[in-house]
C-alpha cells in the first residue's frame, strides 16, 4: 500500500470506531421521556410517554396517513400509506438513539428528554 | 493495459455494463431487507460502477451509474426514491472520481467503502433537506459502518473481477 492508501485506510478506521463509540456511548435514555412527531420539520404533536397509550393518528397536508403506536417505553409505526413501508418495518424504537423516519409522508418520530424536548420545539 | 475502447464498439460495451447493473441492481432488489435501519443495503451494483470508475474513466462511469439510477426507478416503479438514489450516486461519483486519481487498479477495493460511506452521506443530506430537519442524521454512524462494510464487500468483487478480466481480453 502506497502513502494515499495508508491515508485513506486509517481515515475509515478511525470514522468507524469514532461511529462504533458513539453508538455504544450515546446518550440515550432520557428521563421523562417525549414522543414528538414532526411533518414537515415543523412539530405535529408531542406526548409525555406515560400520557398516551394507543394510537396516535397522523395526517399530512400532502395526503399521508400514518399511525403511530405508543404504549409503555415504546413506539412504533402501526401503518403508513406511503409507498415503501419503511416507517412500519423498523419498527419499535425504544430510546432516542434513531428517530422513526416515513420519508415518502415526510414524518418523523422521535423520543425525546423533557429538556431537550423543549428546545427542539422553540 | 488495454487500448482505449471508442465508437460503437465502446457504446456497447458500456451498455452491456448498464445491464449488468441494473440486474443485479433488481435481483438486489428482491432481497428482504435484513437491517432495520432505513438505508442500508449492499448496493451490490456499485462494482460495475467502482469497475467502471477504475477501467474506463470518470465520464463513463457517470453515464452508467445515471442509466442505471434511472432505469433502475423505472423497472421498479418507484420514482420517490430517485431523489435519494441520485444524491448518493452523485457525492459517491465524485469521491470515487478522487480516488481513482490517488488510487491504483490494484487498489479499487479500498475506494469502494469511502464511495459506500459519501453514498450514504449524500442520501442522508438530500432526506434532511425534503423533511426540512436533521434529525436524520441521528443514523448517520449506523450508515457510516453500513457503508464502510458494504463497500468492502463490492470493493473486493469489483477488484477479484478486475484482476481475472485482465487476463482475458477486456
Amino acid at each position: 500500500l502506497n502513502k494515499g492508501a495508508k491515508l485513506i485506510l486509517a481515515a475509515l478506521v478511525l470514522a468507524v470506531a469514532a461511529s462504533g463509540a458513539w453508538i455504544v456511548l450515546g446518550d440515550r435514555n432520557a428521563d421523562d421521556p417525549r414522543v414528538i412527531v414532526e411533518v414537515d420539520g415543523e412539530v405535529y404533536c408531542a406526548y409525555d410517554m406515560d400520557e398516551v397509550d394507543g394510537i396516535i393518528p397522523i395526517s399530512t397536508p400532502n395526503g399521508g396517513e400514518n399511525r403511530l403506536y405508543v404504549q409503555d417505553d415504546l413506539v412504533f409505526m402501526d401503518s403508513a400509506n406511503c409507498p415503501d413501508k419503511l416507517c412500519v418495518k423498523q419498527g419499535v424504537i425504544r430510546d432516542s438513539t434513531v428517530p422513526i423516519v416515513c420519508l415518502p409522508n415526510k414524518v418523523v418520530v422521535r423520543i425525546e428528554g423533557r429538556d431537550s424536548g423543549l428546545d427542539a420545539s422553540n | 493495459l488495454t487500448p482505449p475502447i471508442k465508437g460503437t464498439r465502446k457504446v456497447t460495451r458500456l451498455a452491456l455494463l448498464t445491464a449488468i447493473a441494473l440486474t443485479i441492481f433488481m435481483v438486489e432488489a428482491q432481497i428482504p431487507a435484513v437491517f432495520t435501519i432505513p438505508g442500508i443495503k449492499l448496493g451490490l451494483a456499485n462494482i460495475v460502477t467502482v469497475w467502471v470508475m477504475f477501467t474506463y474513466g470518470a465520464k463513463d462511469a457517470a453515464l452508467v451509474l445515471a442509466a442505471r439510477i434511472f432505469l433502475g426507478a423505472v423497472f421498479a416503479g418507484n420514482f420517490s426514491t430517485i431523489l435519494y438514489s441520485a444524491g448518493g450516486g452523485f457525492l459517491a461519483w465524485c469521491v470515487l472520481w478522487g480516488m481513482s486519481k490517488v488510487l491504483g487498479r490494484k487498489q479499487m477495493w479500498l475506494a469502494s467503502p469511502v464511495s459506500g460511506v459519501f453514498h450514504n452521506l449524500g442520501q442522508l443530506a438530500v432526506a434532511a433537506a425534503v423533511m426540512e430537519t436533521t434529525v436524520v442524521f441521528a443514523y448517520l454512524p449506523w450508515l457510516l459502518i453500513a457503508g464502510v462494510c458494504a463497500g468492502l464487500f463490492t470493493g473486493f468483487c469489483a477488484q477479484f473481477l478486475s484482476d481475472r478480466l485482465e487476463k482475458i481480453e477486456m
